[in-house]
């Protein structure tokens, strides 16, 4: 493929371009394919598709799905409280990362190493799920928002992927220069890096806001009542319904009508709790776009 | 490194060690806004995840609830032996490490070659498309997934199987087959995943100084020596972190999917370490085996994080840490 | 430097110890105001913890309220999701942070007397003898009751929710497709033999008529209620209580607690199912597929092509809405070659555990809660608990209408209720209700049992044609046994293990990979290696304390 003739490489490019081409248009069926069926899913009846009709194309079109979720006030609720904890969250998440990302990517930051071993630590090592109640406990928040907020509120992964950025794209002769010109640190942070960070911010605040979106295990042990409940939680909830139990012995009329619930509500309630995580993504999208870091900072 | 320097330092000569605490000092005065700015950040981690870290000596004592973890008697090793001594042993830290690894060498170089093929395209629906298709799956639970899966692979009336007597193949069941569960895991999982694991190489990509690519079409390179000449390193900073990163979560393979997969037919392959202790948890709740069992997990990805680092540093000059 | 260091890890295990000092307060001071002075005008508040389903929209609804007035308490819910093992429950006990009571305890015998004995849950036979003068009659009326929900050292930490659902004691059944026997002239099998005979029709006779032959003759599925096929069939040859029991394949045999998977009838029964499997007569997704599987070949599109299959009851593979659910009945135990003809046997005092009392509770508190169970256990307080408060979704009787036992109704169910997704009264049966056999039957029901509404009274009848095959309950291992939690402990640990060998090496000889007669003696052997004498001795000494108990 390595071709020195300059009137030949072309080609090569071009066969390499239509070999991408096709593997992502594989790449695209294969994905969608499933995705298709689950949206046909939630526009069939419940029958068609427990019997398996589905295939492509809904089968007994039917709204049942997506009218049960809008008539369930629960599930209102807890959408509401989803958006309010991903966005919350997100910023509270992508501030504290970028706190401390920063300061860590600078070569010279004294106290650098043991403070990156010491979040690896806690990458690694976890007392486990009982003393994370208790703390969480001791701190009063149990049964509140902030009990949702906080305890997560710090990856490890994503503070290493925002230093890894840092470190690669503001080159420490920058901040010297600026130092020299008599400007501070948190200015440099400010005007200079916060800036140039689009991408960073970016690809922090959609990890962290599908995280929060997608959370439902601190819900579930640090909620006392279900007005604070994210929506993952109570789609749980409704999924896992009926699945084995040998020793709970319900009356089979209520068995049924829990079952068909989940029927009813499997595939539109996927839809519906997967829309806005799909609807920012075009909007993060665009600050991926190539060459938004003005070279002039390689240079 | 400065650490080294200090307390060398100030073990030759006791006098330089008032040098290097106001030499220290010195510097965090200089940069006062910097530690200012960590502080929030710091103060999180010591709340949130070593205060709980504490909490791990219920792994070496018998959880009472009304004597709570620090009035709980002391067992020692009880709860180690007990799950080492365990008959399945070995076989579930075989199935664990398999498992992970294989999820690993699939699951680690898809979305990197994803990236830099959607990189290729110019700007437009097509790719804009691609991304966004790719990332959706993420978004469906594991029940879910599990269910379609299911479905897909079912003999008489999967998709798969369609496709595979159309073709004139038989049929496979390929659930039941204990040789093909770790490739239905890994491969649906690199499927579910890919999209959104591609995002942030795609955003690393993005990030490549354009002069760079002009430089190189001057220079005669093919659109394929560009890749492996300039987009690769550009994004080798994070592929090894991510690795490494990796690494150090290696037992910890989430249980739920493994879970809803098994049956009787390939349990031999798809009993890992967290599924067992689920189903010990499900008599009865006993924080402290699964405790132990975590610390255990712990110390193994504790163990593979360092070498991965090593490894890291050796190849490629820089590590994590 | 080294000085900073220390400051900080200093203030670090400060923060620590200070912070896990405050969390070990034991919550004396929760709830325990109201009423000092020894009137009981004041209601009594009690922080509860409950499992809300998500098809109930919100539990401060009337019947709650009435519960509270009725029994004079506040109470304050913690909720719990339903079905989520327990997690939220373990959380709040292991980490000392639990309530008063609980309403959906769901603490199993061992756990019972694993904070029975550590004083977390308090003995509820005095309370119950002072003030919960419903339930002590019921415990005259009903001794067994008292004795299953007792522990071996005599004390009740939990009441159950009861309920006695006659069909679910049989629920290991076997349904074939009627419509199919006709046509071909074949009878309702009896035997073994006469069984095979009958899948063997089934594959080449082609009794769907289309000329295909696409019968899947017997299936089943797994993680469903009773699907598992091998349940059901090895029962001709030896006790199998099947799959995900608190004690699987476990029977009792003069007094000695067995594992009948090693016994040489398991291997009969292990022959029977490789034939079977071998002359293409079980479906090979049978021990894959989940219950969506087996639903898909139930509902098939077109032509019925599914001839028999294991199920707790048919519509969960036919769904109601599909008129071939009515084709298929159930086959009463068959008669293994050796006379061997048992039946699944599943009767036990109900969901263990439910309602329970904590040392976090004050004298005032235990009274007040222990009045509130008397309450929940009457007739109201129950059907409040499943429905709503009278006359909302449920009423009694009119003197007309029957129950499923053909007897005059008791209570009535208003339709709408069962075809609501989202229900705003009652407590969707997260709490302890009362529901013995008779209660539980005295709904009125459809007497045409092949009516949608006539279900119950449908897998009523059929169920009788499993009564008198269970075992002797001196060789049933009970399922309502109490063991200590240190046993119960080990136990858990061996027990994955073995039933996971069981099932696997089940499957491994039926479908041919280990052979039952070569493998056998090696498939026995290694069970010394899991252990199987130590988890068989522990089950032995809760079997004979157990017994001890009864006399």
């Amino acid at each position: 493929m390595q071709k020195t003739n300059a009137i030949k490489e072309p080609v090569s490019d071009k066969i390499l371009l239509g070999i991408i081409y096709t593997v992502l248009i594989a790449v695209l069926i294969v994905v969608l394919y499933p995705l298709i069926y689950i949206v046909s899913s939630s526009f069939s009846s419940p029958q068609a598709v427990v019997s398996g009709r589905v295939w492509l194309f809904p089968v007994e079109f039917s709204l049942k799905g997506y009218t049960a979720v809008l008539n369930n006030p629960r599930i209102w609720l807890g959408y509401y409280n989803s958006l309010i904890y991903m966005v919350v969250g997100t910023l509270i998440s992508v501030s504290l990362t970028f706190a401390l990302a920063y300061p860590l990517s600078k070569r010279t930051f004294y106290g650098r190493s043991p403070i990156m071993y010491m979040i690896i630590i806690t990458m690694i090592f976890s007392g486990g799920l009982i003393p994370y109640y208790l703390t969480v406990k001791g701190l009063g928040l149990i049964d509140t928002r902030w009990a949702l907020l906080l305890p997560q509120a710090v990856a490890v992964w994503q503070v290493f992927i925002a230093k890894t950025f840092f470190q690669e794209s503001i080159p420490e002769e920058l901040n010297e220069a600026a130092a020299i010109d008599g400007c501070s640190d948190l200015r440099f942070l400010w005007s200079v890096v916060l800036p140039l960070s689009k991408p960073v911010v970016a690809v922090l605040a959609l990890m962290y806001a599908v995280t929060a979106w997608n959370s439902y295990f601190d819900a579930l042990i640090f909620l006392k009542n279900v007005d604070l409940y994210p929506l993952q939680l109570i789609l749980r909830e409704i999924l896992i319904q009926n699945s084995v139990d040998n020793s709970m012995m319900v009356d089979i009329r209520t068995m049924e009508a829990r079952q068909g619930m989940k029927d009813l509500l499997k595939f539109s309630l996927i839809v519906v709790s997967s829309l806005p995580v799909l609807i920012i993504y075009p909007f993060v999208q665009k600050h991926f776009v190539k060459g938004v870091m003005i070279g002039s900072l390689k240079g | 490194m400065s650490n080294n320097i200090i307390t060398e330092a100030s073990r030759t000569i006791p006098a330089t060690r008032r040098t290097g605490l106001s030499e220290a000092m010195r510097k965090i005065r200089r940069h006062w806004q910097l530690y200012f700015l960590i502080l929030l950040p710091m103060l999180y981690f010591i709340l949130f995840k070593y205060v709980p870290i504490l909490g791990i000596q219920i792994a070496f004592k018998d959880l009472n609830p009304k004597l709570g973890i620090w009035g709980s008697p002391w067992v020692g090793l009880k709860h180690f032996e007990a799950f080492f001594n365990q008959p399945n042993f070995w076989l579930l830290i075989q199935n664990t490490l398999f498992l992970s690894l294989y999820a690993l060498a699939i699951g680690f170089p898809v979305p990197i070659i994803l990236a830099l093929m959607i990189n290729e395209l110019r700007d437009g629906i097509f790719k804009r498309t691609v991304q966004l298709v790719s990332y959706a799956p993420y978004f469906i639970s594991t029940v879910v997934m599990v269910s379609m899966i299911l479905l897909f692979l079912a003999p008489r009336i999967g998709v798969i199987d369609h496709i595979r007597t159309a073709l004139g193949l038989d049929s496979i069941n390929f659930i039941g087959e204990p040789s093909m569960f770790k490739s239905i895991f890994v491969l649906s999982d690199a499927w579910q995943y890919m999209g959104y694991n591609a995002i942030i190489y795609i955003a690393a990509l993005a990030g490549v100084n354009p002069q760079l690519y002009e430089a190189a079409k001057l220079d005669g390179a093919s659109r394929l020596q560009k890749i492996i000449h300039i987009d690769l390193p550009s994004i080798m900073p994070i592929m090894v972190l991510l690795l490494v990163l990796n690494m150090g979560q290696l037992l910890n393979i989430g249980f739920e999917k493994v879970y809803l997969l098994q049956n009787p037919l390939n349990t031999s392959s798809s009993e890992i370490i967290s599924t067992y202790v689920y189903k010990v948890g499900l008599v009865q709740a006993n924080y402290s085996f699964s405790a132990a069992v975590g610390l255990f997990n712990s110390i193994i990805n504790l163990v593979l994080i360092l070498l991965a680092n090593f490894g890291a540093r050796r190849a490629t000059g820089s590590g994590l840490f | 430097m080294r000085q900073t260091w220390k400051i900080s890890l200093g203030i670090i295990l400060s923060a620590m110890l200070l912070l896990s000092a405050c969390s070990n307060n034991g919550g004396s001071s929760e709830g325990s105001n109201g009423g000092d002075n020894g009137e009981s005008a004041k209601p009594v508040k009690l922080s509860a913890f409950i499992n809300q389903s998500p098809n109930l929209s919100t539990l401060k609804n009337p019947f709650t309220k009435q519960v509270e007035e009725k029994t004079n308490v506040q109470l304050q819910f913690i909720v719990g999701p339903p079905n989520d093992n327990n997690d939220k429950r373990n959380v709040l006990m292991a980490s000392g942070d639990y309530p008063e009571v609980f309403l959906s305890g769901n603490f199993t015998p061992a756990e019972q007397m694993k904070f029975g004995k550590q004083g977390v849950f308090l003995p509820l036979n005095e309370l119950i003898d002072q003030y919960a003068p419903n339930i002590k009659k019921i415990f005259e009326e009903r001794p067994d009751l008292k004795t299953a929900v007792t522990a071996a050292d005599g004390n009740i930490y939990g009441m159950p929710q009861v309920n006695e659902c006659y069909h679910c004691w049989y629920a290991q059944k076997l349904w074939i497709n009627q419509k199919w026997l006709d046509k071909l002239g074949l009878e309702m099998p009896k035997t073994t033999e006469e069984f095979s005979n009958v899948l063997k029709a089934f594959k080449t006779q082609d009794p769907n008529g289309n000329g295909k032959a696409d019968e899947v003759p017997l299936s089943g599925a797994l993680l469903t209620w009773h699907g598992d096929l091998t349940g059901y069939l090895m029962n001709a040859f030896i006790y199998n209580n099947g799959d995900n029991q608190p004690y699987s394949y476990i029977r009792v045999k003069d007094g000695e607690v067995q594992l009948s998977a090693s016994q040489p009838e398991w291997k009969d029964g292990l022959a029977y199912l490789a034939s079977l499997y071998k002359d293409g007569l079980i479906d090979p997704q049978a021990f894959t597929q989940n219950q969506e599987g087996l639903q898909q070949l139930g509902n098939n599109v077109g032509d019925t092509i599914l001839g028999a299959f294991t199920i707790g009851h048919p519509q969960m593979a036919v769904g109601s809405s599909d008129p071939r659910n009515l084709d298929y009945v159930a086959v009463p135990p068959l008669k293994g070659p050796n006379g061997v003809q048992l039946s699944g046997y599943y009767k036990s005092v109900g969901n263990q555990g439910r309602f329970v009392i904590t040392d976090k509770a004050n004298e005032e508190q235990q009274i007040a809660a222990i009045k509130m169970l008397d309450y929940l256990w009457t007739e109201e307080g129950t059907w409040g608990q499943v429905f709503s408060v009278e006359g909302t979704s449920w009423s009694k009787a009119s003197p007309d209408q029957l129950n499923v036992n053909g007897k005059p109704a008791s209570y009535q169910v208003n339709p709408s209720y069962r075809s609501e997704t989202i229900h705003s009264d009652g407590w969707d049966q997260a709490g302890p209700d009362f529901r013995p056999r008779d209660r539980f039957e005295s709904e009125a029901v459809s007497q045409d049992m092949f009516s949608p509404e006539g279900y119950e009274l449908r897998l009523v009848t059929e169920t009788k044609k499993y009564e008198g095959f269970e075992p002797k309950e001196a060789e049933l291992f009970p399922i309502d046994i109490f063991i200590s939690a240190e046993d119960s402990e080990k136990a858990a640990q061996l027990k994955a293990t073995i039933e996971d060998y069981v099932k696997s090496n089940m499957l491994q000889f039926i479908t041919g990979h280990k052979d039952v007669e070569k493998d056998w003696n090696s498939y026995v052997q290694s069970f010394d290696d899991l252990k199987l004498k130590e988890y068989l001795s522990i089950l032995q000494k809760a079997y004979d304390a157990n017994l001890s108990k009864m006399k």
